[in-house]
C-alpha cells in the first residue's frame, strides 16, 4: 500500500505569537433538513494558526455547523463573524470570496460532480477568476495547466485531467478536493485560504491518503489559517487540534485542550456530560 | 338541490377516469418509478378499448383491451428504467410520445375495413341505478351510474387498505423509501417496481377506456386532452395517498362540470377561454399544495423516486 | 434455471463504439417496429418508407429536372424544430424539464404577429420597412417566449414547485389561448368566416431562398452556435453543466441555483419563441390553426438524440423533418395516416432510451459456480 511504516509521527510546531480571531460564532441556532433545531446556541472562537477539533457522534450537528460557517445553510439566531465582518446568512459565494474552504464529509454528494471531468471538479472554486476565466468566457489553457498544477502539487493520481472524478479513488478524490480548497478564495496576497473547514476529512481513506490528508492540513496551520476540523476519529482529534469542542444534541459540552483530557473523558462528554 | 345533483353526477363521470389513472401512477411513484407515460397509457387505452368494444360488440372487451395495452406499455416502461436504466422522466415522454401517435394513427385504422374510428357508435356501460340508494337526494347521485364508476370506488377502498395495512402494501412503500432496506430485507426491488409499474399501466389503461366507453363515448383525435398530465398533479395534490386522490379527482370533474354548465347555458364565454380552467386550476392547486408542504418542511414523494436501484453502486 | 446470469457493470468510460451503433441499430429497430406496425394493417412497408423516402428528399428523376422542392421542404420543417430541440437542450443540460417548447412557440408567434398586425396602425411612426419591422418582431418573439417560462422558471425556483407539469399544463393554455385569438378576438372580419387572423403587412415576411425555404435557416443555425458558445465556452455554460450533474455540488461551489433556473429558463423560452417567430413571419404569415403541431415535443426527441449537444440539434432535426416531411407524403400518395412518422420518432427514442445502456454499461455473463461467490464489481475503486 504505502510501502513503509506509517505511524502517523505528526509534526506538530508550536504557533508562538496570538493571531487575530478568523472565525468567531455567536449563540448560533440553526435547524436540520426535516425543519428540526440541530445547532443550539453555538458560541466558540478560531484564530489564526489554531485547529479547532469538533468530537461528537455523527449526527449531533456536525454537518450542520459545517454549513452554516460556509454559508449553505441559514443561520436562525445567532452571528457568524469571519475576520471581523457580519457574514450570517450570505451566499455560499460570499464566503467563498472571502476565503473559507470547505472540504464537504460527503464527497461524491456534495465536494465533486462525479460524471464530470477531474479539471472541472478542480476550478470548481477558481473558475470566476483570473486567468480560468476571461470576462464571461472560460480559458481551456488556462484550465488545464490550473488543474496539472493542481494534481502534481497535491500528488492526485488520475490517468489523465479529462478522466471523470467518479472513477478516482476515494483517496485521490479527496486529495483533488483539499487542493482545490486550500488554493481557492479571492483574498488578496498569501497561498492559504484563512479558514479551513474540514469535515470528516480522512474518512474512508487508506493510509497513505489519511497521512496526506494530515500534513496538508497542519501545513496550513503552520501558514496561519484557522481550521475546523470535525472529526469522529478521536486520536486524529487528540493528535492535531489545538483544543477540542464536544458536539452532543447540537451543543457545545465544553471546549477543552488534548493535554488536559484523555479519550474516555471525551466520550462522556459525547455522551452528554457537561465540563467547563 | 337539482343543480347540485347534476354537478355532482358530472364530477362524478368525469373524474372516474382520474381516479383509476391516479391510484395507478400513486402505485407506481411508490415503488420509486416516475412514469410519465400516464397520458400515452390513457390515450392508447381509450382507442383500443372503443375498438375493441366496436368489433366485439362488448363494453367488457374494450376494458381489457385496455387494461392490456396500458399494461403493455407500463412493462415497457419498466424493462427500460428499471433493467435498461434509462432516464425515467424521458422514457415516459416518449412513451406518451409514441402513446399519442400510435392512438391517432390507430384511430384511422382500427374502424371496419381499415377505416378511421372516428364518428362510429359503439357499445357502452349503460347507468345503472341501485334502489333505494339512488333515490336519496343529491349524494343519490353516487349511486346512479355505470358499472366501472361502481368499481373504482371499491379499488378507492381496496388500494387505501392494501397500502397501509397489508404486507405487500408495506413492502412497496418501503421499496419507494429506501430500496437498500428493503433489498437488505429480502424485498425484490427490482420485482416490486415492475410489478406497480405495470399495475400502474393496466390502471390508465382502463381509466382512457371510462372515457371512450362511458364519458364521451365514442373516439375523436386527443380525445385524453391531457388528462394523463393532469393525473401526475393529482398524486401530488393527492401526496401519494389514494384517499386523496378521489377528492382531487372530484375537483377537477367539478371543474368539467362547471364548463359543461356554462356551455350549455349558452354562455358569451368563448369555448377555447372555458376549456382553459382544468388547465389553470391544476398549475394553481399545484402551487398551493406545493407551498403549503414546502411550509410544513413535510414532503410527501417517496424518496426513491425516480432514482434507478443499482445494487453495486451505492450513493 | 440457466447456468449462468447476465449483469450490467458500470464502463470506466462511455464506450465509443456503442455510442454509434446504439443510435443506428435503435433507428433499424425503429423502422422494423414501423414495418411490422404496416404489415399488421395491410399496408406494404418497402413501399411505404420508399414512398416516405420520396416524399423527404424526393427522387432522382425530380433532382435531374432541377426540382428540389421535397428537400427545401425538409429544411423549411427543420427549421422550428431546430429551434425547439437547442430550447429544450439547455433546460434539460441542467435538469430542467421543460416540457414547455410547444407553449413557449405558440406564445412567440403571437406576439409576432401582434407586433405586425397592430404596431402599424397603433404606432404609424415606426417606418414600414423590413428592416425596422423583423427585429421588432424577433425581439417580441423571444420576450414572449421567455415570459412564458419565465412563470414556471420563478415558480420551480422560489415555491419548488415540479416543472414538469407546470411547463405542460402552460402548453395547454397558450394553445387555446391562441384558438381564442385567431377564431375570436383577432379573427379577421374579411375573412369568409374562415378561422384566423388578417394576413401580416408583406413588409413583416421574412424572404425565402428557394420554395418555402426562408433565411429563418440561418437564423437558426446562428442560435445553435450561440447555444454552442455559451454551453460549452462561457462560465456560465460550466454552471448550467454543473447544476445539472450535481445540483448540491453546484451551490457548494456558490453557484446560485434559482438565478441559473431563471437565466435558463429565459434563455430556453426565448429560442422557443423564436421558433414561433420564423413560423408565422416566413410560413404561415398569419394566425391561424396549425402553428401548435407538435414541434415543442419533438424537440425534446431532438434534444435527448443528439445528446444535448446543439450541433447534435441540427442535424438530427433535419432528420427527423425528413421523417415529418415523409410522413405527410403517405398521407397524399398512400392513403396512410401521417401519424406514422410520430410513431416512428416516438420509437426512435425508446430504442435509443434503451440501447444507452450499453455505452454505459458493458454486459457480463456469469457463470453461476455451486458455491456462488460473485466478485466484487472491480469497476469501484476504493481505496
Amino acid at each position: 500500500m504505502v510501502g513503509r511504516e506509517v505511524i502517523f509521527h505528526i509534526d506538530k510546531k508550536e504557533v508562538s505569537e496570538v493571531r487575530e480571531v478568523v472565525l468567531d460564532l455567536r449563540s448560533v441556532n440553526a435547524d436540520n433538513d426535516k425543519g428540526l433545531p440541530a445547532l443550539k446556541d453555538v458560541s466558540f472562537q478560531i484564530r489564526g494558526g489554531e485547529i479547532l477539533g469538533i468530537a461528537g457522534v455523527a449526527g449531533n450537528g456536525q454537518t450542520e455547523l459545517a454549513e452554516v460557517i460556509t454559508g449553505l445553510r441559514p443561520v436562525i439566531e445567532g452571528q457568524v463573524i469571519f475576520l471581523g465582518q457580519d457574514l450570517t446568512n450570505r451566499p455560499p459565494l460570499t464566503f467563498i470570496r472571502k476565503g473559507v474552504a470547505h472540504v464537504p464529509g460527503d464527497r461524491l454528494g456534495v465536494g465533486l460532480a462525479g460524471n464530470l471531468p477531474v479539471s472541472d471538479n478542480l476550478i470548481m472554486k477558481a473558475f470566476r477568476k483570473r486567468p480560468i476565466s476571461n470576462g464571461p468566457f472560460l480559458s481551456r489553457g488556462s484550465i488545464g495547466s490550473f488543474s496539472k498544477k493542481l494534481i502534481k502539487a497535491f500528488d492526485v493520481m488520475t490517468p489523465s485531467i479529462e478522466t471523470p472524478a467518479r472513477n478516482l479513488s476515494g483517496g485521490n478524490q479527496q486529495k483533488a478536493i483539499l487542493g482545490r480548497e486550500i488554493t481557492s478564495g479571492d483574498r488578496a496576497g498569501g497561498d492559504y485560504a484563512p479558514l479551513l473547514v474540514a469535515v470528516y476529512p480522512s474518512r474512508g481513506l487508506d493510509v497513505g491518503a489519511i497521512e496526506a490528508v494530515r500534513t496538508a492540513v497542519l501545513e496550513q496551520r503552520q501558514n496561519g489559517a484557522a481550521i475546523l476540523l470535525i472529526s469522529e476519529d478521536l486520536e486524529e482529534l487528540m493528535t492535531i487540534s489545538d483544543r477540542i469542542a464536544v458536539l452532543h444534541g447540537g451543543e457545545v459540552m465544553g471546549v477543552v485542550e488534548p493535554a488536559d483530557i484523555d479519550i474516555e473523558e471525551l466520550g462522556l462528554m459525547m455522551a452528554g456530560e457537561r465540563r467547563q | 338541490m337539482d343543480f347540485l345533483t347534476s354537478i355532482l353526477a358530472i364530477s362524478i363521470v368525469a373524474g372516474t377516469s382520474l381516479v383509476y389513472a391516479t391510484i395507478g401512477e400513486i402505485y407506481t411513484e411508490r415503488s420509486g418509478v416516475l412514469n410519465l407515460g400516464v397520458e400515452g397509457m390513457m390515450i392508447m387505452g381509450a382507442v383500443s378499448a372503443f375498438a375493441a368494444a366496436y368489433h366485439t360488440d362488448s363494453a367488457w372487451a374494450g376494458v381489457v383491451a385496455a387494461a392490456l395495452v396500458g399494461g403493455l406499455m407500463a412493462l415497457t416502461h419498466a424493462f427500460l428504467t428499471i433493467t435498461m436504466r434509462a432516464e425515467q422522466v424521458v422514457t415516459g415522454l416518449a412513451i406518451t410520445i409514441a402513446g399519442t401517435g400510435l392512438a391517432s394513427f390507430l384511430g384511422e385504422k382500427l374502424g371496419p375495413d381499415g377505416g378511421p374510428l372516428v364518428g362510429l357508435i359503439g357499445p357502452r356501460f349503460p347507468k345503472i341505478a341501485i334502489p333505494l340508494l339512488s333515490d336519496i337526494p343529491v349524494i343519490g347521485a353516487l349511486f346512479n351510474q355505470d358499472i366501472l364508476v361502481y368499481l373504482v370506488y371499491i379499488l378507492v377502498i381496496v388500494a387505501t387498505f392494501y397500502l397501509y395495512k397489508t404486507r405487500p402494501g408495506l413492502s412497496l412503500r418501503s421499496v419507494g423509501e429506501s430500496p437498500q432496506t428493503s433489498d437488505a430485507m429480502g424485498v425484490s426491488v427490482f420485482g416490486t417496481r415492475y410489478l406497480y409499474t405495470v399495475v400502474g399501466g393496466i390502471l390508465a389503461g382502463i381509466g382512457g377506456a371510462h372515457l371512450s366507453l362511458s364519458y364521451t363515448p365514442g373516439w375523436t383525435e386527443n380525445l385524453t386532452g391531457g388528462r394523463g398530465w393532469i393525473v401526475i398533479a393529482l398524486v401530488i395534490f393527492a401526496t401519494w395517498d389514494p384517499l386523496r386522490a378521489v377528492v382531487g379527482a372530484l375537483l377537477f370533474g367539478g371543474i368539467n362540470a362547471i364548463q359543461f354548465r356554462l356551455q350549455a347555458s349558452g354562455t358569451t364565454i368563448p369555448a377555447s377561454l372555458l376549456n382553459m380552467l382544468p388547465y389553470i386550476l391544476t398549475v394553481v392547486v399545484l402551487v398551493l399544495v406545493t407551498w403549503r408542504e414546502g411550509l410544513s418542511k413535510r414532503l410527501g414523494a417517496p424518496a426513491a423516486l425516480g432514482l434507478p436501484y443499482n445494487r453495486e453502486e451505492r450513493t | 434455471m440457466l447456468p449462468f446470469s447476465f449483469k450490467f457493470e458500470k464502463r470506466l468510460e462511455p464506450s465509443r463504439l456503442a455510442s454509434i451503433l446504439v443510435p443506428v441499430l435503435s433507428l433499424l429497430l425503429a423502422f422494423l417496429f414501423g414495418a411490422a406496425l404496416l404489415a399488421v394493417i395491410g399496408a406494404n412497408p418497402g413501399q411505404t418508407y420508399q414512398a416516405m423516402l420520396a416524399g423527404a428528399i424526393g427522387t432522382p428523376a425530380q433532382w435531374q429536372d432541377g426540382q428540389f422542392y421535397n428537400m427545401t421542404e425538409l429544411l423549411v420543417k427543420a427549421v422550428p424544430i431546430i429551434l425547439t430541440g437547442l430550447s429544450v437542450s439547455v433546460a434539460f443540460r441542467m435538469l430542467f424539464w421543460n416540457i414547455g417548447a410547444e407553449g413557449q412557440l405558440v406564445m412567440g408567434g403571437i406576439a409576432t404577429a401582434a407586433v405586425a398586425l397592430f404596431f402599424p396602425s397603433a404606432l404609424p411612426f415606426i417606418p414600414e420597412s423590413p428592416w425596422i419591422y423583423i427585429p421588432l418582431m424577433f425581439v417580441a418573439a423571444i420576450l414572449a417566449g421567455a415570459a412564458w417560462a419565465l412563470i414556471p422558471a420563478l415558480l420551480k425556483a422560489y415555491l419548488k414547485v415540479n416543472e414538469i407539469i407546470t411547463t405542460l399544463m402552460f402548453n395547454y393554455i397558450a394553445i387555446l389561448w391562441y384558438q381564442f385569438l385567431f377564431t375570436t378576438a383577432w379573427k379577421d372580419p374579411e375573412g369568409f368566416g374562415f378561422p384566423g387572423s388578417a394576413l401580416i403587412p408583406e413588409y413583416t415576411w421574412i424572404p425565402r431562398i428557394s420554395g418555402r425555404l426562408h433565411w429563418g435557416l440561418l437564423l437558426a443555425i446562428a442560435a445553435a452556435f450561440v447555444v454552442w458558445v455559451i454551453m460549452d465556452k462561457t462560465r456560465w455554460g460550466y454552471e448550467i453543466r454543473l447544476i445539472g450533474e450535481n445540483a448540491r455540488a453546484a451551490n457548494y461551489a456558490g453557484v446560485s441555483i434559482i438565478r441559473n433556473i431563471i437565466l435558463v429558463m429565459i434563455l430556453s423560452g426565448g429560442l422557443a419563441g423564436l421558433a414561433g417567430f420564423v413560423e408565422v413571419t416566413a410560413i404561415s404569415h398569419r394566425l391561424q390553426h396549425g402553428l401548435a403541431v407538435g414541434y415543442g415535443f419533438t424537440g425534446i426527441i431532438v434534444a435527448w438524440l443528439a445528446k444535448l449537444n446543439p450541433w447534435g440539434v441540427v442535424i438530427v432535426s433535419i432528420l427527423l423533418s425528413a421523417l415529418l416531411v415523409g410522413g405527410e407524403q403517405i398521407q397524399i400518395t398512400m392513403g396512410l395516416p401521417a401519424s406514422v412518422s410520430l410513431v416512428l420518432q416516438g420509437a426512435i427514442l425508446l430504442f435509443v432510451l434503451g440501447g444507452d445502456v450499453f455505452t454505459r454499461y458493458r454486459l457480463r455473463m456469469i457463470r453461476k459456480a455451486p458455491t456462488a461467490v460473485v466478485a466484487e464489481s472491480p469497476s469501484v475503486q476504493e481505496a
